[in-house]
């Protein structure tokens, strides 16, 4: 796919607020078939299928579709609503897969992060702690009041934040309309500089090895490459991960098997 | 224990576990779980208790980014299910309970490895625009979870703990460490492919940017997502401005040479 190839039929289709209820429901499977190669893109693909199957009548341009969605995705598991919301807009009024792409990178990173400190580690603790405080005397009214309050506020975020973010989507196209080849490209200094953010954060690799010379002990991890760079191992192995995808177009499935052996010999021989 | 009892709560768990890996209706935290696994045995008041106890330990414990914590659904019913049966408190629960919560993770490690088969599957799906295939990897998908965590439970609790725990104890360590190691690292496999799709080296140095802010500020992604958006808006004007700038210059030189 290149910056300029866009969908052929680019009459705009029409998207109800009742298909975007169905996008929201769905939404409930987004992590159903996670995984380490492409985490949640058959999720995210299944979730906004209502809008594919209604929006792209042209074979062509839905299989274009169907393929632009199916690439990595990773967010928080309901409040990747908005993205959801946001790419129902943009199916909705042709825009450049190209463009669809860079946006839902750009936003993934940012709201994966806010979902995660203000549901999981925010709200999810408080609501919790009042269902402990009432279960520990004894009280089965803890794990009902957790259970709904919860859910009630989990339900306002997935529906809240597929309409919301439709309505954000429709608003900021219409006015960008003649420009999406400039915004690829801030879309994807925002993207690039969320991958390298995504990898010093969330790949974690160190190793145990240490150095003896003569009575020094050199702890290469604390003493060399701590020093050096911090995260310097997780970011040469993304490196290199790359480097065989991109030069000699090694397969997802090869390189998680490659990882789990790497990983299985290295801390056999006490490497990690 | 009656097969009964243990397929049931063997039921409960592999729904409890379906929930957790969905992330949908929070009947996988502890606090709910224990609960309903007392209800099960027919006590409730231990259930709530031990419940209420492991959701304090499992507190602020959820999976980003695909790493795995301990698993807290295995945890939770293994460790209930054994302090009910032989009366004991929740430190016994936390230690029987532990040991398979750790050998879940384990296998959670592994299910995302091999869940990665269904992406050339969905793929081929779509270059023949079969959606319902798309539909079907998913219902697929969560039936595998099921099975595995139906059989996780029901193994150690029909085989009693002690042969349970044994057979746990003869799994080398080197291998269930070694898939948390891998577990730790898969995130790199996501974000090579991510970065080959949206590659170009007049980026490279936006990576760089990132990386550095994270690495050495230790600065969280929002902060850093922050800043990315303040220098696309800054390059946006500097970089649309120039060409403008270049065009006019253009145009100023071909009507020079008139």
């Amino acid at each position: 796919m290149t910056d300029s190839k866009g969908y052929m039929d680019t009459k705009p289709g029409v998207i109800t607020k009742k298909d975007l209820n169905k996008v929201a429901l769905r939404t409930m499977l987004i992590n159903a078939s996670f995984n380490y190669e492409r985490m949640q893109a058959i999720g995210f693909t299944y979730s906004l299928l209502p809008v594919i199957n209604k929006v792209h009548t042209n074979e062509a341009d839905k299989q274009t579709a169907l393929h632009n969605h199916l690439n990595f995705i990773n967010c928080h598991t309901y409040v990747i609503s908005l993205i959801l919301g946001i790419s129902a807009a943009m199916e909705e009024r042709k825009e450049n897969p190209e463009l669809i792409k860079s946006v839902k990178v750009a936003l993934m990173g940012p709201l994966a992060g806010l979902g995660d400190s203000m549901i999981w580690f925010t709200i999810m603790p408080i609501l919790a702690g009042i269902g402990v405080s009432f279960a520990m005397d004894g009280n089965i009214l803890g794990p009902i009041f957790f259970i709904l309050a919860f859910n009630i506020v989990e339900n306002l975020v997935r529906f809240g934040f597929v309409h919301w973010g439709y309505s954000l989507g429709v608003g900021v196209i219409d006015r960008l309309k003649d420009i999406s080849e400039k915004v690829v490209r801030s879309a994807s200094i925002l993207g690039m500089t969320v991958i390298g953010a995504l990898i010093a954060s969330y790949v974690s690799l160190s190793t145990k090895l240490t150095i003896t010379a003569g009575k020094a002990k050199v702890a290469l991890q604390a003493d060399l490459f701590d020093k050096i760079m911090p995260c310097m191992l997780p970011l040469l192995y993304t490196l290199f991960i790359f480097w065989l995808i991109r030069k000699k177009k090694a397969s997802p499935i090869l390189l998680i098997a490659l990882t789990v052996v790497f990983s299985l010999v290295g801390v056999y021989f006490k490497v990690f | 224990m009656s097969i009964a009892q243990a397929l049931l709560i063997a039921l409960i768990a592999g729904l409890a576990g379906v929930d957790y890996y969905m992330e949908v209706f929070q009947t996988y935290r502890p606090l709910v779980l224990g609960t309903i696994i007392g209800i099960a045995m027919g006590d409730v008041k231990t259930g709530l208790m031990i419940g209420a106890t492991f959701e304090l330990m499992w507190m602020g414990l959820m999976p980003i980014g695909g790493a795995q914590p301990p698993n807290m659904v295995i945890g939770t019913v293994i460790g209930v299910v054994f302090a009910i049966a032989s009366h004991e408190g929740a430190s016994t629960a936390i230690g029987i309970g532990v040991p398979f919560s750790i050998l879940m993770q384990g296998i959670i490690t592994l299910i995302y490895t091999v869940f990665s088969m269904f992406m050339p599957i969905a793929d081929g799906f779509a270059d023949k625009n079969k959606t319902k295939g798309i539909e079907g990897i998913q219902f697929g998908a969560l039936a595998i979870v099921f099975i595995c965590y139906f059989l996780v439970a029901f193994l150690p609790i029909y085989l009693g703990a002690d042969k349970a725990q044994f057979i746990v104890s003869l799994l080398p360590t080197w291998v269930v460490d070694g898939l948390t190691v891998a577990g730790g690292i898969m995130p790199a496999i996501g974000f090579a492919i991510l970065l080959n799709t949206m590659f170009k080296m007049e980026y490279v140095i936006f990576l760089a940017l990132g990386f550095i802010f994270v690495a050495y500020g230790n600065l969280p992604i929002l902060a850093v997502s922050a800043i990315a958006a303040c220098i696309a808006v800054y390059d946006y004007y500097i970089y649309h401005q120039k060409k403008e700038v270049i065009a006019v210059a253009e145009e100023e030189d071909y009507h020079d040479g008139l």
